[in-house]
C-alpha cells in the first residue's frame, strides 16, 4: 500500500505522457526531426504574433505543426513545405524575411544609419580639429 | 538660454525637428486600428478536400459538391461567441437566395446540429473539420468568410464576424458580379 502511495506521483506523470503524444515528432527520422525543429523555430504562429509555432500551444499552432509532422512524413521537403505555409498565411509568418524589393530597406536601414552616424561623427571630430589648431 | 543656443546653431534644429516628426508619426500609428480586416486571399483556389458531412457523418463532402455555383464560405465554430453572433445575418442572406456554404472548425457535430435545428440552418454544405482545410485556406481563427465563384476562385476574404456593412457594401456586390460572369460563361 505504502508502495502504492509513494509510487503515486509517478504513475500520474506516467498518465500524462499521452496527451503530449498527439503531437508526436518523435515518429519522423533525425533529419526529419531537425527539419521540424527549424520550420517550429522559424515560424511564427499567425495568431500570436510574438511567440513561435514552437513556443505556442494555440489551436492554430497546433493544427500547423500536425501539418508539419504530416507533410514531413510525406517526405516532403522542408523549403517546400515553409513555401506552403508562407504562401497561406503570408510573408509575416516568417521570421527572416528574405530580402527582397520590399524588404531591402528593413535589412539595411540599420547599416545605413550607422554610416551616416560614423560620417556625422567623423565631421565633426575634424572641425574641431580645425579650430584647435588655430587656437 | 536654451532657445538661444539652438537659434546660433541652427543645425542642430534639423536632428531635433525629426526626432519630434518621428515621434508624433510612431505615436499616431500605435492607436491605428489594425490594418482592415478585408483582405485579398493569400490563397488563391479552394483546395482540393474530402471531409466528412455535419448532418450525416457517415458521409463526406468533396471540393466538386462545393463548385459550380457562387457562394459564401464562412468558417465558424459552435463555441465561439463571435460566430453566433452573425447567425442571424446568415439566415437572412440565405432567405435573400444567396448561397452559403460552412466550415465547421473544431466542432462537436451533435451539439451544432441541435443548435441549427432550434435556431435555423443557412448553410448548404456544413463541413466538420480539424484543421487541415483550415490551415490550407490560411485562416487564422473563427470566424472568418470567403466567397468563392463557380470554379473556386476566392473573390474575397474576411476576418471576423460578418457585419451587415461588410456584407452590403463589399461581399454583395461582388456575389452579384460573379454571378453575373459566371451566367454569361455559361
Amino acid at each position: 500500500m505504502m508502495l502504492l502511495i509513494q509510487s503515486f506521483p509517478l504513475i500520474m506523470f506516467l498518465l500524462c505522457m499521452p496527451a503530449n503524444a498527439t503531437l508526436d515528432s518523435k515518429q519522423l527520422n533525425s533529419s526529419q526531426q531537425s527539419s521540424y525543429h527549424s520550420l517550429t523555430h522559424e515560424l511564427r504562429c499567425p495568431s500570436c504574433p510574438n511567440q513561435s509555432l514552437a513556443d505556442s500551444h494555440s489551436m492554430i499552432a497546433l493544427d500547423l505543426k500536425k501539418v508539419i509532422i504530416q507533410q514531413l512524413k510525406d517526405k516532403k521537403d522542408e523549403k517546400i513545405i515553409r513555401k506552403n505555409l508562407v504562401s497561406q498565411y503570408g510573408p509575416s509568418i516568417e521570421y527572416r524575411p528574405p530580402v527582397n524589393k520590399k524588404t531591402w530597406f528593413l535589412w539595411f536601414s540599420p547599416f545605413i544609419l550607422i554610416c551616416i552616424g560614423i560620417i556625422c561623427i567623423i565631421r565633426i571630430r575634424r572641425r574641431h580639429h580645425v579650430r584647435g589648431a588655430y587656437d | 538660454m536654451m532657445t538661444d543656443y539652438f537659434f546660433q546653431h541652427k543645425r542642430l534644429l534639423l536632428p531635433f525637428l525629426i526626432f519630434i516628426s518621428l515621434v508624433v508619426f510612431l505615436y499616431h500609428q500605435l492607436n491605428q486600428q489594425p490594418t482592415t480586416h478585408l483582405r485579398p486571399s493569400q490563397v488563391q483556389y479552394l483546395p482540393q478536400f474530402e471531409l466528412p458531412n455535419t448532418f450525416d457523418l457517415q458521409q463526406t463532402i468533396t471540393t466538386q459538391q462545393i463548385l459550380g455555383k457562387t457562394a459564401l464560405v464562412h468558417i465558424w465554430s459552435h463555441w465561439c461567441t463571435e460566430c453566433t453572433i452573425t447567425h442571424p445575418l446568415l439566415m437572412q442572406i440565405k432567405k435573400q437566395g444567396y448561397q452559403i456554404h460552412g466550415i465547421l472548425y473544431r466542432s462537436d457535430a451533435h451539439t451544432v446540429k441541435n443548435w441549427l435545428q432550434i435556431q435555423g440552418n443557412p448553410y448548404t454544405y456544413l463541413i466538420l473539420d480539424n484543421g487541415s482545410l483550415t490551415t490550407s485556406l490560411g485562416v487564422k481563427g473563427t470566424p472568418e468568410t470567403f466567397l468563392i465563384d463557380a470554379t473556386g476562385h476566392i473573390i474575397l476574404h474576411y476576418r471576423g464576424a460578418l457585419t451587415h456593412h461588410i456584407w452590403q457594401e463589399h461581399f454583395q456586390p461582388m456575389y452579384e458580379q460573379a454571378t453575373h460572369s459566371t451566367q454569361i460563361k455559361k
